[in-house]
């Protein structure tokens, strides 16, 4: 019965509620659709990352990151490979050289990576194949005119690795492409350091170029064939400075992550959270913003509602006085208020929750296109179109802070009716 | 055979709050049996609000005690005097005070509800009273759709819900036009006569002074006169 007049007296002043659910439901929407972009944009930024770049888990020689020495290679590189393979958990695994090399065209020259890699095996680790485009596909997609296609065609032969080719290939990224100014069939020359120390040099053609959401990504990861760059650098046969492995499910990460590294004690086995603490880091960190940022909203609005809860106390004293001159004890009177505010608040969270949880999943499917920033965040290894995303447990947690916050507004109102005294407060007009 | 329900002893207020002390009741030595139908009746700042708000429990007494059922309620924690007072004692007041959002069945049943009683009882008893005083039909309106007299008869149908030992009722027919009044003194009459129930009235209302069978006169914080009145 207490619920059941709590739920009506909210309704006795209808506007003054409904401005409270407003509030309450603008302040959920603004505060929950912000944590799924940001969610969004960090759950993106790890998937896309761990798709392209990292992979979920990678083998080094276990002292690889302390001087990315050449020689530093996996020892029994094969051995591992072979055991590997038969987790179940583990969906596919792609050994790699990794050389530092000063890479030149015609017009200018840097530094990047150059990895060697098995076309193949890569594929199923990472999907750089699929991020290396065709000049034609995207003057297509841009709907260029049909001359210009012509020649885009003939001009491009941007593909991902091809069989039996007399030169040397290399895939690079769309950022380093256009530093060095080369387009596909361009050349492009390495300087690198043999396992013996020597200085050597190769002449790549570049065959496909890649674009990815991490620009700097693209500026410094060169992809080349693994026998090629073996070849330049006279490493064995077979050798490998990392293994990269896919896990069938991010949940595996932690037990296979134990099993690799009890198997094999003599290297390093680290996971993408290891290997880029930043993303890792971000990760965690986005967690705890969110409910920061959820927690300063419900702050202010809990002050709104405290002061809502009050003028509904000063407005009924009268009739707490009759109530508790007639029987009804104090922890009920508490508990009437104290409802009533939760109820109050609530009715506007799930309002609130509920168009956030539409919005969320319509932005979430098409997408909010902030291609005019782009720029900015590309450079820092965002996609520019966001896709807001939110977990079933972040509702339940905001449900559980709304109610604490109801909670906590309904006190200073509740102690100031428990404090009237029904003898006064009947005869107060108001 | 007559039972004494209320014994008042020798009760003073003095209220302090101000500069001057006020001495709002000075010594008033009362009993009431069951089944009294009385008035208390003087001016304003007679104390008689004072003197019924100490009855009632709503406010305690300086000295002396408000001995009710026999029990001193002076002697209660402050939580048992609330279940007491929803026990022992039903209320009327001057502004019906009704719970708004509430039908008059609920506003019936809430003070049931706050004793615990299953809700079978509580829709029976809710009814029958109701209808005791003639708001059969209206049960299921809320107080805005009453008119003061019948917002009043349910609050006096409330009182009685809980099964007092009496009624106190606090200048119950103030607001109401003469011929509301008639019609709520005469059900309270009936309830007196048909289910013994004690009321117990501070009233202006020589309506009311009329139809008492006891007429107890305050002035000054003091009993100034206290007569039966054979009807």
């Amino acid at each position: 019965m207490i619920f059941s007049i709590s739920w009506k007296n909210i309704w006795r002043s209808r506007l003054r509620s409904i401005i409270v659910m407003t509030a309450v439901a603008i302040g959920m929407i603004g505060g929950i659709f912000t944590s799924a972009i940001f969610k969004g944009m960090s759950d993106k930024r790890t998937e896309e990352a761990i798709k392209y770049e990292v992979s979920h888990l990678q083998i080094h020689h276990s002292d690889y990151f302390k001087n990315e020495d050449i020689n530093y290679t996996i020892p029994n590189t094969q051995r591992i490979l072979n055991e590997i393979k038969a987790y179940p958990e583990i969906e596919s695994v792609s050994n790699r050289l990794e050389v530092p090399v000063m890479i030149k065209s015609s017009s200018t020259g840097t530094g990047v990576k150059l990895v060697g890699i098995d076309p193949e095996h890569e594929k199923g680790v990472t999907s750089i194949y699929e991020a290396v485009y065709d000049s034609a596909d995207v003057a297509r997609e841009l709907n260029v005119e049909k001359n210009r296609i012509r020649k885009f065609v003939q001009d491009s032969c941007g593909k991902y690795f091809k069989e039996n080719t007399r030169y040397k290939q290399i895939v690079i990224g769309e950022k380093l492409a256009e530093q060095l100014k080369v387009d596909i069939k361009s050349k492009v020359v390495t300087n690198l350091q043999t396992s013996d120390g020597e200085l050597t040099g190769g002449v790549f053609r570049v065959v496909g170029i890649y674009r990815i959401t991490n620009s700097q990504f693209e500026n410094s990861m060169a992809f080349v064939r693994k026998d090629d760059l073996q070849e330049l650098t006279g490493l064995n046969e077979g050798a490998a400075h990392e293994i990269a492995i896919r896990l069938n499910n991010d949940a595996q990460l932690k037990p296979i992550m134990k099993k690799l590294k009890a198997e094999f004690p003599d290297v390093s086995v680290m996971s993408w959270k290891e290997l880029q603490p930043e993303l890792g880091m971000m990760t965690e960190w986005m967690n705890v913003m969110l409910y920061v940022i959820m927690v300063i909203i419900l702050l202010a609005l809990g002050f709104g509602i405290v002061n809502t809860m009050l003028m509904v106390v000063m407005e009924r004293v009268k009739e707490l006085g009759m109530l508790m001159a007639i029987g009804m004890n104090r922890a009920r009177v508490f508990s009437m208020i104290m409802l009533e505010t939760i109820l109050l608040s609530l009715t506007g969270g799930v309002i609130g929750m509920g168009i956030a949880a539409l919005l969320i999943n319509y932005f979430g499917n098409a997408g909010i296109d902030l291609s005019l920033f782009s720029k900015g965040f590309e450079a820092i290894g965002f996609s520019s179109i966001l896709y807001p995303q939110i977990g079933v447990s972040f509702y339940f947690t905001i449900t559980i802070l709304i109610i604490l916050t109801a909670i906590l507004a309904s006190i200073y109102p509740a102690l100031k009716a428990l404090k009237l005294k029904p003898a006064e407060a009947l005869r107060i007009e108001i | 055979m007559e039972m004494k329900i209320l014994d008042i002893k020798n009760v003073h207020k003095i209220y302090e709050e101000t500069a001057v002390k006020v001495h709002a009741v000075n010594g008033i030595n009362l009993q009431f049996e069951k089944g009294e139908f009385a008035a208390i009746v003087g001016p304003s700042g007679s104390g008689k609000t004072t003197l019924l708000n100490m009855i009632g429990g709503l406010d305690q007494p300086t000295s002396g005690e408000v001995i009710i059922n026999s029990t001193n309620i002076g002697e209660l924690k402050p939580s048992k005097l609330i279940d007491f007072r929803m026990n022992y004692i039903g209320f009327v007041f001057q502004a019906y005070n009704l719970i708004p959002v509430l039908t008059a069945r609920e506003n019936v049943e809430f003070i049931m509800h706050l004793q615990g009683r299953p809700k079978k009882e509580r829709d029976a008893r809710a009814k029958e009273l109701l209808e005791h005083v003639g708001l059969g039909e209206r049960i299921d309106s809320r107080p805005s759709k009453l008119s003061g007299g019948q917002q009043q008869r349910v609050a006096v149908a409330r009182a009685l819900a809980s099964k007092p030992k009496f009624v106190l009722a606090d200048e119950p027919t103030a607001n109401l036009d003469s011929k509301s009044t008639e019609t709520l003194l005469d059900i309270m009459e009936k309830l007196n006569r048909e289910e013994g129930m004690t009321f117990i009235f501070s009233t202006h209302d020589a309506r009311v002074v009329k139809k008492a069978r006891r007429v107890i006169n305050v002035e000054d914080g003091q009993v100034k006169s206290d007569e039966k009145v054979k009807q």
